[in-house]
């Protein structure tokens, strides 16, 4: 069976096993959140991360583009593997009431 | 794994849509901090791009690495936070409403309209300013582009000068259109009497002839008649009853170049 994620606005499909590169950023990003409520006096005041990951780049008519992104879907050596590009992000607290007074 | 055929890119799309979706992810995780005490944002994002460049003599594209592919170049893209203070301090302003964009003036070449942008020059007035400073726009973008033939570019003031009065008409006569596309015709009645060989036709209604720097003209199956009274509210022109027939005839009334009636008229049965 094939799914496929369709973009709204470009109506361009990606690769069904990639997603659009904001949810991406945006898994990374919204579990430290999570992680981090509550009495726990300690908390992340920057967290690096690198990874590897496939990129598909969809040229529409008009020359835009639109990217898709996933973490490697493929672990296993074969004697072709998928290109790995390097994503690297630096998350860092907003100012809130835990970061407030540092 | 991808599977969408290898196209190449410009650098400046990518960019815009690597922009677009930070931008996306920003703003969702915008919205999370509104109910949590903590919450985290992307400050740095960079990517190494396994990419193939190439260049086709006047820009440079990109295609993506796929897979089986080797010996691709690695290229590294870094985008960090910027201030809307830093923006305003290190770009220009848009071109604004009153400046004329270079890429509206079709009557450019479009080799010499990208070595103007590449010199900086985004409107007619950027090389008016130029002209005032006594600067040679031809030496600059020689400087840029080698190959770029710099008597191109020696008489451009000119050749704009002349360009300039054509697009200002041209956005005069787009106004003109709007203006009457708010004030369309409306017909309310429409006469046909006959008087010997001749035919009267008289049309009533709203917003008819209220340009009064035109004449309005009438044809009939492509034979001009003639107009009689022209104004707002009533409209009368004669032509010869045989130029109508029984089979009826194609009439168009150009009121004025932005409006014109068209019907097909002819004789009724009895």
């Amino acid at each position: 069976m094939e799914e496929e994620f369709n973009d709204e606005k470009t109506n361009t499909s990606t690769d069904p096993a990639l997603l659009p590169m904001h949810q991406i950023i945006e898994k990374c990003v919204v579990p430290l959140s999570e992680l981090n409520q509550g009495e726990n006096p300690f908390y992340a005041h920057k967290i690096k991360i690198s990874t590897p990951v496939e990129f598909d780049i969809i040229v529409q008519d008009d020359g835009n583009v639109v990217l898709g992104s996933a973490p490697p879907t493929s672990h296993y050596a074969t004697s072709y593997k998928p290109i790995f590009h390097q994503l690297k992000m630096q998350i860092t607290p907003k100012n809130s009431s835990r970061t407030k007074g540092r | 794994m991808s599977r969408t055929p290898n196209k190449n890119w410009k650098l400046q799309s990518f960019i815009n849509s690597l922009v677009g979706e930070l931008d996306k992810a920003r703003d969702t995780l915008a919205y999370k901090s509104l109910h949590q005490p903590l919450s985290y944002d992307v400050k740095n994002l960079s990517l190494e791009l396994q990419l193939f460049p190439e260049f086709d003599g006047r820009e440079v594209r990109f295609k993506n690495a796929k897979t089986g592919e080797t010996g691709a170049s690695r290229i590294s893209l870094e985008l960090g936070s910027i201030s809307d203070r830093q923006i305003r301090e290190t770009t220009r302003a848009p071109v604004t409403k009153d400046e004329i964009p270079l890429e509206e003036i079709d009557d450019i070449e479009p080799e010499i309209k990208e070595s103007l942008e590449k010199v900086g020059v985004r409107s007619v007035e950027d090389i008016e300013l130029l002209e005032r400073q006594n600067l040679n726009v031809g030496k600059m973008v020689e400087r840029v582009q080698p190959q770029a033939n710099p008597n191109s570019y020696s008489n451009l003031a000119d050749r704009l000068k002349g360009l300039r009065g054509a697009y200002v008409q041209q956005q005069s006569q787009i106004a003109k259109m709007q203006e009457r596309k708010n004030q369309p015709p409306v017909v309310k009645k429409l006469e046909v009497h006959r008087e010997g060989l001749h035919a009267i036709v008289t049309l009533q209604g709203e917003q008819l002839a209220i340009r009064q720097d035109h004449i309005p003209t009438v044809s009939l199956d492509g034979h001009p008649a003639e107009v009689l009274k022209a104004s707002a509210n009533f409209f009368q022109f004669k032509c010869l009853a045989k130029h109508i027939g029984s089979e009826g005839a194609w009439l168009e009334i150009w009121l004025d170049p932005y409006a014109i009636l068209k019907f097909t008229l002819k004789w009724s049965e009895n």
